[in-house]
């Protein structure tokens, strides 16, 4: 017998890019031992749609629908991250009753990407109810963006300067109903999954990341709170009307899959908070800056009407803002993924000279060999799950 | 483990409540719908197929300055324009790539004349891409289709962005109101 | 050294410029709207306006010229609500037109509106009105969006020179109108409607169908009208063209354009256009497939060739078709075919005047910048009209002239008309009598001794001739010539320029030879007016059937060697026959077969009835060409070829720049180079040629002048003359140039004789411009021009036919009254089918320069009958 000793061969898997449990088109070719990964290697880039170069040949408006389509499950924060960022650049102020509006659709899209997300990751998991329950809250909250604006998910809704047009008297009722039902729904959430064996056995303790590795990989939102940091951009550059709310950051303790898992849980009671305060608060008032005509297209009414107001549609239209201030900024908001940070240089033309998105599932998306390998296969879908990564962000 | 804890794991607390939720759930009303036998009307202002309003004249109301063009992300818009006898600006081929476009309604945005919706209807899908690239008769027969009378007038009313109203505060804006939440 | 500090910013300066360039020069924006840079100053928008330290009102910094320690603010909020106020007024009656305004887009008050202007208006008052006019073909006038800028008008009184337009009428009412009140009726260069910065002014070849956001691709190209060489930019939707428009300040032209450039280029969609290849068979041209058509023409040069050998066979080359055309068809011809009888239009003045000048002054002396003539302190125009045969080098000549520089004219230049100090108009074909003068008046006056050289000496020994004598002659005073040789010999610095008309004459040669020892008197630089875009590129390709590419005589025995080196076949050492050689043995019936590329030669060589009896002659003519010409109507095979827009390739202007002209829409036929090379291969000599890049490398081979050239060199702003290459440095051979017997010259022209002279019209130089549908609406159909005089005597007024006839044939003809032409003379021009003046004339050659010449055609003139 001596001499022949039993050998084992790696065996190399690719997982992906077609497959369920990837969330979109992520490609990973795993090395296994067995059933342990021995080594984990994202291909990224299937959804690259150039949208970075894009902007550089479009209007500063033009560009809105380009962000619809980077989380495409969170559109509406990615509007407003990038109105936030122009307008910072261009030095004007939304509204206060844009602000509030817009810090609602913010809201409501981290509720209803973390209720996509909470589905998914447990239909992943192998927990196939949540998934029927949350795509319900889901539905309500995607009727209320159809009824504001017209479209279900690539919304276009922020302008630079305000958002396109106001909330209706339905709308803010139906939302402040759903404010009111909904910690009723997480808590059905929770029955289901929280103290469920096998849901524990399949996330505690999988996935580990401490907080200074977390740092390290340039972790941002929910992915890296589960590690104890709470870095929260909402706290730390409050923009729109963040600074005039109250919320809590939730934090977890381990890092693991599963207190990653109850930071989004927590965060989607916050924001339902956040939402219900906002309408209360919300005033009277312009859905778009008056004082900023150069930046805005000028009122319909009064465009057949007004020489100037022509001019400026025209011009707005097709050169973009012809008095964009030169410079160049950086401006992050709290995406649901994490922080979502637009860099934008204007070399004084109406189109971005080049805008850089930081998106956070692209970092997230990094930090997928660290944690998969040396676990098992099956934890593979739990640490996808666990990054929550949308690959229209991460490949752009 | 305490001894809780352990009859907890003996007698599948956890999964019994979660099955008592879903056993619940089996007395409610379906929360979906069976949709090509059951649809739901769009909200008002939704952003689905192109059309081009035609005017009481039965004409096009465009007039061909190219915006909706300009401003198209996607430049899905062909306008086709020319002189005609006396002159004028005659709009000869107002084109859509249906299946390029990203439905933003910027082309709504952009026209000055109300010349351009996005009606409520959603159910274009087809066989071949042609029946996608809408000319200008098509797109004028979307209007009359689904925004006959005084449907599309009313979406103008509501929809067309920026309005005047829209810099300015009115009284009939939308606010909390905490009786509506209540009753 | 000036420092002035604009807005903190300190800025030294050498000149003394205005405030605005001050600004510019340091990168400070200033919004201007009525200035231009090709204009002068004008200070009537007040968007420039700025604050001066201890200057109260505000300044107009266009107008105003900075002084050492001058304070300058240009950003203060006086500035900025005065701009917005000026902005304001032109608002006021500005119509709101954006959506029906083709220039929405790119329109400059848009643009300022929106980056300095007002957001609202606060004027509720109407707005005039002021109907659109359409009563020219071409241009449109929208008076109710003119901002009274005036740009239009300093370009057409300034740069322009044809003072057709002015403002009318006072404060909001002001609008801009040709004298007529109706049509244009000026040069139609459309400078104009480039300058307009609102829709006022427009061209109707786009009217209505153009936006700025649809063109999918702009492309750079030169103009394929004269030899000028202007650049061009074709704007193409999808796969149609919709506009082909200059870029202000490009190009050698700078943005500037005339009629032919502007409106001319829908002559690549003209209906005449060739789209499959045809063969004759039972006397009719009928359609056939390109392989067919390749294999019919080989078959038949084989055949010809085998026969009657290759010194039947012959191949001319047309002005339009790229250099890199060119080339390959001078080497089928020459290496292939086996015939040196390759020539082109060129040689009947454009290569002849070239090589004289050559052979004494060296290689290249003909290749000076267009630029260079407004630098230059005096100008010499001799032979033709340049402000109608090229005419953006024409505009040189009115800058100078503006800028107080002499002008000397010799013959009739209408277009210089009021830029010339000294306009000699000599009795018909007696400038040589003139030259003669001027050259020994000259000599007189540079106290020319002469000697030194063997030019000099001949020179010396051209005999005087008085301007007493000459007065007679040519019927010009003396003081005239007298104070036009006052102001030659002044000049340091000079340029000639000669268009051929000097020497498509019975003297051609002499006056070559007069114009010559003048140049060498006054140290002056040449220009020879070019009317096909690559005449010089017709040298250079070696499309001459003496000369080999890189303008290397065909004797030089290394260089041929070198040739059929790189080219890998054997040419003959003979030279070949010369144009009129080809069609005077086509006409005898020595030559066999002519293959034409681009080139309409029935029409535009005198006279068009022996030309058309030589090719009817032949057995074999193939012709290649993008429109149907009377030509191609006599062809055996005629192939289709890519028009101008349709293909890449290179010119060659006069001033020997190289340029790069790219390829904007795709059209039926193929390249000349492509045609050739298939049938070449039909032929077993396959030239493997893959795409414009291995021509052009191999050019780069074989011409010792083009060495390296690339297609980089080319497309760059500046691929001068002598490129990276060597020119040929001639010893001065003087051999067989004669002193002219100047016996011959005192002859009194017969006085009741009228003469009919050849007329290069600006709109229709020859037979192109006539498929354009647009220039045709200028001017749809052929004129002649006879003094009052004359015309009292016919009784004829404008608008009356003439008829026009000699002993070769009779025309009709329009009529217009010009007073500036003699007595004796009637002006024909040549370009409409079968009615142009080499319909007319008879096959006469000059003896030594072997080209047609065009003088002592005697006419018999009388008023047409009637026409309905």
């Amino acid at each position: 017998m001596s001499g022949r000793e039993l050998k084992t061969k790696e065996l190399t898997l690719s997982l992906g890019p077609q497959h369920p449990a990837t969330h979109g088109v992520l490609r990973l070719v795993l090395d296994l031992d067995g059933e342990t990964v021995v080594k984990c290697t994202p291909h990224v880039g299937y959804l690259h749609r150039g949208t970075e170069k894009l902007a550089e040949h479009r209007t500063y408006m033009q560009v809105i629908p380009l962000t619809d389509r980077l989380d495409y499950i969170s559109s509406m924060a990615n509007n407003v991250g990038y109105c936030v960022a122009v307008e910072r650049l261009f030095g004007i102020e939304p509204p206060e009753r844009a602000k509030y509006i817009r810090t609602i659709m913010s809201e409501m899209t981290r509720i209803s990407s973390h209720i996509l997300w909470l589905g998914t990751h447990a239909l992943d998991i192998g927990a196939m109810t949540v998934f029927l329950y949350s795509f319900r809250e889901r539905e309500w909250l995607l009727d209320l963006f159809e009824m504001t604006c017209g479209a279900r998910l690539t919304v276009s809704y922020g302008r630079i300067g305000g958002v396109r047009n106001d909330v209706t008297q339905e709308f803010l009722d139906r939302l402040y109903k759903f404010t009111e039902e909904f910690p009723g729904r997480i808590e059905e959430y929770e029955t289901l999954i929280d103290q469920n064996r096998i849901w524990l056995q399949r996330t505690k303790g999988i996935g580990i990341l401490s907080a200074e590795e977390a740092i390290n990989w340039g972790l941002t939102g929910p992915t890296l709170r589960g590690s104890g940091v709470p870095y929260d951009v909402r706290k730390y550059a409050p923009y729109d009307a963040y600074d005039k709310v109250e919320f809590e950051v939730p934090i977890g303790k381990n890092g693991d899959v599963y207190d990653r898992y109850r930071c989004r849980m927590e965060e989607m009671r916050q924001s339902n908070r956040i939402i219900k305060q906002c309408i209360e608060k919300m005033p009277k008032g312009p859905i778009l800056t008056p004082d900023a005509p150069k930046f805005t297209l000028p009122p319909k009414d009064k465009v057949l009407a007004d020489m100037e107001s022509m001019i400026h549609q025209f011009v707005l239209i097709t050169k973009g803002p012809m008095t964009a201030p030169e410079g160049e900024i950086y401006s992050a908001v709290e995406a649901p993924k994490g922080e979502l940070g637009f860099y934008i240089i204007s070399d004084g033309t109406g189109r971005p000279y080049r805008m850089r998105l930081r998106s956070p599932s692209f970092v997230h998306a990094s930090v997928l060999p660290r944690l998969c390998e040396g676990s098992l296969i099956a934890d593979v879908v739990a640490n996808i799950g666990t990054i929550d990564i949308v690959l229209g962000e991460c490949d752009r | 483990m305490t001894i809780k804890g352990l009859a907890k794991k003996i007698f599948l607390i956890e999964i019994l409540k979660g099955m008592a939720l879903t056993l619940k759930m089996m007395f409610t009303h379906a929360v979906t719908r069976q949709y090509p036998e059951e649809k739901r009307e769009p909200f008002p202002g939704f952003r689905g197929l192109h059309a081009l309003v035609r005017k009481e004249d039965g004409t096009a109301r465009c007039v061909g300055c190219g915006l909706c063009a300009a401003i198209c992300p996607s430049q899905c818009i062909h306008v086709y324009t020319s002189e005609g006898v006396s002159h004028e600006k005659i709009v000869d081929r107002y084109e859509i790539e249906v299946s390029r476009c990203v439905y933003c309604a910027f082309c709504v945005e952009a026209c000055p004349f109300r010349a351009v919706v996005l009606t409520d209807h959603f159910e274009y899908a087809a066989y071949t891409r042609d029946d996608l690239y809408m000319g200008k008769e098509k797109l004028l027969s979307n209007w009359d289709r689904f925004m006959a009378g005084k449907k599309g007038n009313e979406y103008f009313e509501k929809f067309w962005h920026p309005l005047s109203s829209d810099f300015s505060a009115s009284g009939n804006q939308a606010i909390f109101k905490k009786i509506n939440s209540e009753g | 050294m000036i420092t002035v500090t604009i807005n903190g910013k300190k800025i030294t300066l050498e000149k003394q410029v205005t405030v605005l360039e001050a600004a510019r020069s340091a990168g400070i924006k200033i919004p201007t709207l009525c200035h231009h840079e090709t204009l002068e100053a004008f200070g009537g928008c007040r968007l420039c306006l700025v604050e001066i330290e201890k200057i109260p009102k505000l300044q107009t910094s266009c107008t105003i010229y900075i002084t050492d320690g001058m304070v300058v603010h240009s950003e203060t909020e006086r500035v900025v609500n005065a701009r917005k106020a000026m902005l304001e007024f032109l608002l006021i009656n500005h119509p709101l037109d954006c959506p029906y305004c083709d220039k929405a887009g790119e329109c400059d008050l848009q643009d300022l509106a929106a980056k300095y202007g007002p957001t609202t208006g606060r004027f509720a008052e109407g707005k005039r009105t002021h109907p659109e006019s359409y009563d020219d073909p071409v241009i449109v006038r929208n008076m109710e969006r003119c901002i009274s800028c005036t740009r239009c008008v300093r370009m057409c009184d300034k740069v322009q020179g044809a003072s057709a337009i002015s403002m009318v009428n006072r404060t909001s009412k002001t609008f801009v109108e040709p004298f007529s009140g109706k049509r244009y009726d000026c040069e139609y260069c459309g400078n104009c409607l480039s300058v307009c910065p609102v829709g006022a002014i427009m061209s109707r070849m786009y009217k209505h169908k153009y936006r700025p956001w649809y063109i999918d691709k702009n492309i750079n190209t030169i103009c394929s009208y004269c030899g000028v060489g202007c650049s061009v930019t074709a704007q193409v939707k999808g796969d149609s063209l919709v506009r082909v428009v200059p870029e202000m300040g490009k190009g050698l032209n700078k943005g500037l354009l005339c009629v032919r450039g502007r409106f001319g280029y829908d002559y690549v969609n003209s209906s005449a256009r060739l789209k499959t290849p045809l063969i004759r068979r039972n006397g009719e041209l009928q359609q056939v497939t390109w392989s067919e058509a390749f294999k019919y023409a080989a078959d038949r040069l084989r055949d010809i060739k085998e026969r009657y050998g290759s010194e039947a066979i012959a191949g001319i080359a047309g002005g339009r078709c790229a250099n890199e055309d060119i080339y390959i068809f001078q080497k089928f011809i020459r290496g292939v075919l086996g015939s040196n009888n390759i020539d082109s239009i060129a040689n009947f003045s454009y290569a002849p005047a070239q090589r004289f000048f050559e052979r004494i002054f060296g290689q290249g002396v003909t290749a000076n910048s267009i630029q260079g003539i407004s630098n230059s302190d005096g100008i010499f125009v001799v032979g033709g009209d340049p402000t109608s045969i090229n005419p953006i080098l024409g505009l040189q000549i009115r800058a100078a002239y503006q800028q107080g520089i002499p002008v000397i004219t010799v013959g009739d230049t209408p277009g210089l008309k009021r830029f010339a100090t000294c306009m000699l108009k000599p009795n018909p074909f007696t400038e040589t009598a003139l030259l003669v003068s001027l050259l020994s008046e000259l000599k007189v006056k540079k106290q020319f001794l002469g000697g030194n050289s063997s030019f000099e000496r001949l020179i010396n020994n051209i005999s005087a001739l008085s301007m007493k004598e000459v007065e007679d002659i040519c019927g010009l005073p003396t003081d005239n010539i007298a104070s036009a040789v006052n102001m030659l010999s002044n000049m340091t610095n000079p340029s000639i320029v000669i268009g051929k008309d000097i020497l498509q004459r019975t003297d051609g040669h002499i006056n070559l030879l007069l114009l010559s020892a003048i140049m060498y008197l006054i140290n002056g630089r040449v220009y020879l007016l070019s009317e096909f875009p690559n005449e010089q590129g017709l040298v250079d390709m070696g499309c001459l059937p003496d000369m080999l590419p890189g303008g290397r005589p065909i004797e030089i025995e290394s260089f041929k060697k070198r040739y059929e080196e790189i080219v890998g076949l054997n040419i003959s050492s003979t030279h070949g026959l010369s144009l009129s050689g080809i069609i005077e043995n086509a006409y005898t019936g020595k030559i066999k077969a002519i293959q034409i590329i681009g080139e309409n030669v029935l029409s535009n060589i005198p006279d068009s009835n022996y030309v058309g009896k030589a090719f009817s002659n032949l057995e074999l003519l193939i012709v290649q060409d993008s429109l149907m010409t009377e030509t191609a109507g006599l062809a055996h095979v005629v192939l289709p070829s890519l028009s101008w827009l349709e293909r890449k390739g290179s010119y060659t202007n006069l001033e020997r720049r190289m340029q790069f002209m790219g390829k904007a829409v795709e059209g039926d036929g193929l390249e000349d180079w492509r045609i050739i090379s298939e049938i070449s291969k039909m032929l077993s000599f396959d030239m493997g040629y893959k795409g414009l890049e291995d021509i052009l490398s191999e050019i780069a081979r074989v011409s010792p002048l083009h060495k390296d050239i690339t297609y980089n060199d080319i497309s760059g702003d500046e691929c001068i003359w002598p490129y990276k290459g060597e020119p040929l440095r001639h010893g001065v051979s003087l051999e067989g140039m004669d002193v002219p017997d100047i016996g011959s010259l005192l002859k009194k022209p017969a006085k009741d004789r009228v003469y009919a002279v050849f007329d290069k019209e600006l709109f229709h130089p020859d037979s192109l411009s006539r498929k354009s549908a647009a220039i045709s609406s200028i001017s749809p159909e052929p004129c002649s021009r006879v003094n009052r005089a004359l015309a009292d005597r016919l009784s004829v007024s404008e608008g009356d036919y003439l008829n026009i006839s000699t002993d070769a044939g009779s025309i009709e003809m329009a009529v217009k009254i010009d007073e500036d032409i003699p007595e004796n003379v009637v002006m024909i021009p040549n370009n409409f089918e079968g009615k142009g003046i080499f319909n007319i004339m008879q096959w006469k050659l000059n003896p030594v320069l072997k080209c047609p010449v065009l003088d002592g055609n005697e006419v018999k003139l009388k008023k047409a009958e009637a026409r309905s």
